[in-house]
């Protein structure tokens, strides 16, 4: 009996030394810069505001680079338990069978606030029928402009060209400011601008039933013929990278809300934002990340990285995180906050992305699993025309038989 | 230490051997024969693989990117190879004839061979960058040239008609010349200055030396490094993976950059891994003619 009492006693011990280390959950994010630092601090402020779980960020390169670690982690089966990832590249590891749906969580934890989300940003995160996501930071691009260029050429440096016609008239007189200057710096990120240039002109870019893609299509290549013309005309800077609009060799730039905070300290002119011109319709790309939580991790430690989700995306952080980065807030309490008294408020560029919110598609809308393999050939043929001046329909035409060639493959 | 026996000695030999057999049968030998296998196979890591036969070889023989790198690392080592082996001469007939600070010319030189590649194209990526690099901005200042009116090839990484190419064989060639340099010292170094004494007596001129004892001789050496330089153009790949991620529009993405890409970003691991079975294979093609003709037939002594 004895003996008995002091087993329970020294597993009484044990329980109280378990309980009080805490459970540790990885996390794989993937910005860097000034937004890393915002991450590392919200991950200290929970490590310390509770003992239950510890959160252990490493930073996984840009979301292409950590596509290829994921993979490689699932398939040796070593993934980390949290991930932010853009949700543009999830389908392919959600199909892998590595994420977890999260709508069980939702609907039993009733301090999530599922309600309180902007529905589009929560929606990029549903695929096939089932949320694997918790929208985090979204962005999508906005125009950039120099308006002290916008002045000298005569044009009105409050209204930015509506459409994309009235931005080739303005842009002549853009150009015509000096040598070597040009109206438009056409550069494409990961190749999401394009993706919104093409929509703006009416064309699609994937069937609906991501059967194949639909490069070929009248609009399609009147949409980049359009933007061909620009460079043949000198109008635009093909690549011109952020220094083309910083130096003011360029008056305009098309790239993420996020650069905002980034680019206003850096300008020595003044610079101001707009939502994007259209042609056939108003329409621009919803991007950024999301949050996953990998399947493969016992259930105590999930709920650790389910609860540091809820942490991220409270209302609080949420309103730090969009002033902290300019990315979008997910939720609209949080966008409440930055209306009244934070910083829409106050720097009304930052509101740019919000116009927007009426007219944005994920850029992955039709969850295409290869989606990474199917742009980089996009893009290439983008290269291609503007570049070397390779003809735009034929040019368009290869590159869609080699998608469709991949299309196939995987099917 | 004291020899073992002959029994003991094998015995040793095996011992000695072993870590290093250990490792390159784990990390060379075994990932070599993982590869051919993989090479049948459509597989994308994620899924379950499937035989496939000879279709990866016949989809890489008929695909234009395959071709395009063929063409690349080709062009490539059309122009690496000789400038290696003319400027590591000269490098190294530099070293041998430096009267003064020889030491220090031969750590000038092969310092870059010691710099990491990757650290290398990193510098050299700034260094040619079209807009803010050094490159530029000194071809401006003396007034060669002007930014307006510049050739498309100063835009260096950024120009895909030969602008990033000529960027990568900078980098290539800035890298290589002082090891060639040393390994033509050693060759120099080995001829015996009777042969010069010789022909100084005969009245002939520095060329003549040149051309009739230095050449001649040095052939063996001459014949290594050429070798040796065409398998490295073969497999470069950290240049043009630092500096241009094989563009602009592919015009640097060389064989190997094209298995790395099809593997790891696209997943292919099937398709890249007869890419990879394809490369091996020339390459061994040029081994084997090293060790064929290396010893026997470019020997004067």
């Amino acid at each position: 009996m004895k003996r008995f009492s002091i087993a329970i006693a020294l597993l009484a011990l044990a329980g109280v030394a378990f309980a009080q280390s805490p459970v540790k959950v990885s996390f794989w994010y993937s910005v860097g810069g000034a937004v890393k630092e915002t991450i590392e601090t919200r991950i200290k402020e929970y490590n310390a505001m509770q003992s239950k779980y510890q959160i252990e960020g490493v930073f996984a390169g840009s979301y292409e680079e950590s596509v290829q670690k994921v993979i490689a982690a699932v398939v040796a089966g070593d993934t980390p338990v949290l991930l932010h990832q853009a949700h543009v590249y999830a389908p392919q590891i959600i199909d892998a069978g590595a994420i977890e749906a999260l709508d069980g969580y939702i609907q039993k934890d009733k301090g999530f606030q599922r309600d309180q989300f902007i529905e589009p940003l929560f929606q990029a995160n549903v695929y096939k029928g089932k949320t694997y996501g918790i929208a985090f930071n979204c962005s999508t691009p906005i125009m950039f402009f120099n308006k002290d260029m916008f002045k000298k050429a005569g044009l009105n440096p409050d209204k930015f060209p509506e459409t994309w016609d009235d931005f080739y008239q303005a842009a002549k007189k853009l150009a015509a400011l000096g040598k070597d200057t040009y109206a438009l710096s056409l550069d494409y990120g990961s190749g999401w601008i394009l993706e919104g240039l093409v929509w703006q002109f009416g064309a699609e870019w994937m069937a609906k039933d991501n059967s194949k893609v639909l490069w070929t299509e009248k609009a399609h290549i009147d949409a980049v013929t359009f933007f061909k013309k620009l460079i043949d005309e000198k109008l635009a800077i093909y690549k011109g990278g952020d220094t083309a609009f910083m130096s003011g060799k360029a008056a305009v730039a098309m790239n993420s809300t996020v650069n905002i905070s980034k680019w206003k300290t850096m300008a020595t002119f003044d610079m101001g934002t707009s939502v994007y011109p259209y042609q056939a319709k108003k329409s621009v790309p919803l991007g950024g990340g999301s949050l996953y939580i990998f399947k493969r991790n016992p259930q105590n430690v999930k709920d650790g990285a389910w609860d540091f989700i809820k942490f991220m995306t409270s209302k609080d952080n949420q309103v730090a995180w969009a002033e902290a980065t300019a990315y979008f807030t997910a939720r609209k309490d949080s966008k409440d906050v930055l209306d009244k008294e934070g910083l829409l408020k106050k720097d009304p560029r930052y509101n740019t992305t919000y116009l927007q919110l009426g007219y944005i598609r994920p850029e992955n809308e039709t969850g295409y699993p290869n989606f990474l393999q199917i742009r980089t050939i996009y893009n290439e043929a983008w290269d291609k025309i503007m570049l070397q001046g390779a003809p735009v329909k034929q040019t368009l035409e290869e590159a869609a038989k080699k998608a469709n060639a991949v299309i196939k493959e995987n099917s | 230490m004291a020899i073992p026996t002959s029994r003991g000695r094998g015995a040793f030999i095996a011992a000695s051997l072993a870590p290093s057999l250990v490792l390159i049968f784990a990390f060379s030998y075994i990932p070599l024969l993982f590869s051919v296998g993989v090479s049948f196979l459509r597989w994308n890591m994620l899924g379950a693989p499937k035989w496939i036969g000879l279709r990866n070889y016949q989809q890489m023989f008929t695909n234009p990117d395959f071709w395009n790198s063929v063409k690349v690392t080709f062009i490539y080592a059309l122009w690496a190879v000789p400038s290696c082996i003319i400027l590591g001469l000269l490098v190294g007939m530099v070293l041998k004839g430096a009267a003064i600070a020889r030491g220090f010319f031969r750590v000038a030189f092969f310092l870059p061979v010691v710099i990491s590649m990757v650290v290398a194209s990193l510098i050299w990526r700034w260094i040619l960058n079209p807009e803010q690099g050094f490159l530029n901005y000194l071809i401006y200042s003396m007034g060669l040239t002007t930014p307006q009116s510049a050739p498309h090839w100063m835009r260096w990484i950024k120009d895909p008609s030969g602008g990033a190419m000529a960027a990568i064989l900078i980098v290539g060639v800035w890298k290589r010349v002082g090891y060639n340099g040393v390994i033509f010292l050693a060759g120099l170094l080995n001829i015996s200055p009777e042969y010069y004494e010789a022909a100084t007596l005969e009245g002939a001129s520095p060329w003549q030396k040149f051309w009739n004892i230095t050449l001649p001789l040095l052939s063996p050496v001459t014949f290594f490094v050429t070798i040796i330089q065409i398998i490295s153009a073969l497999k470069v790949s950290v240049s043009p993976l630092v500096m241009t991620k094989g563009g602009p529009v592919s015009s640097t993405e060389v064989l190997v950059l094209n298995i790395y890409k099809e593997a790891f970003e696209n997943f292919r691991m099937g398709y890249a891994s007869a890419v990879a079975v394809f490369v091996f294979l020339v390459i061994l093609a040029f081994t084997i003619v090293q060790f064929r003709f290396g010893e026997k037939k470019v020997h004067y002594k």
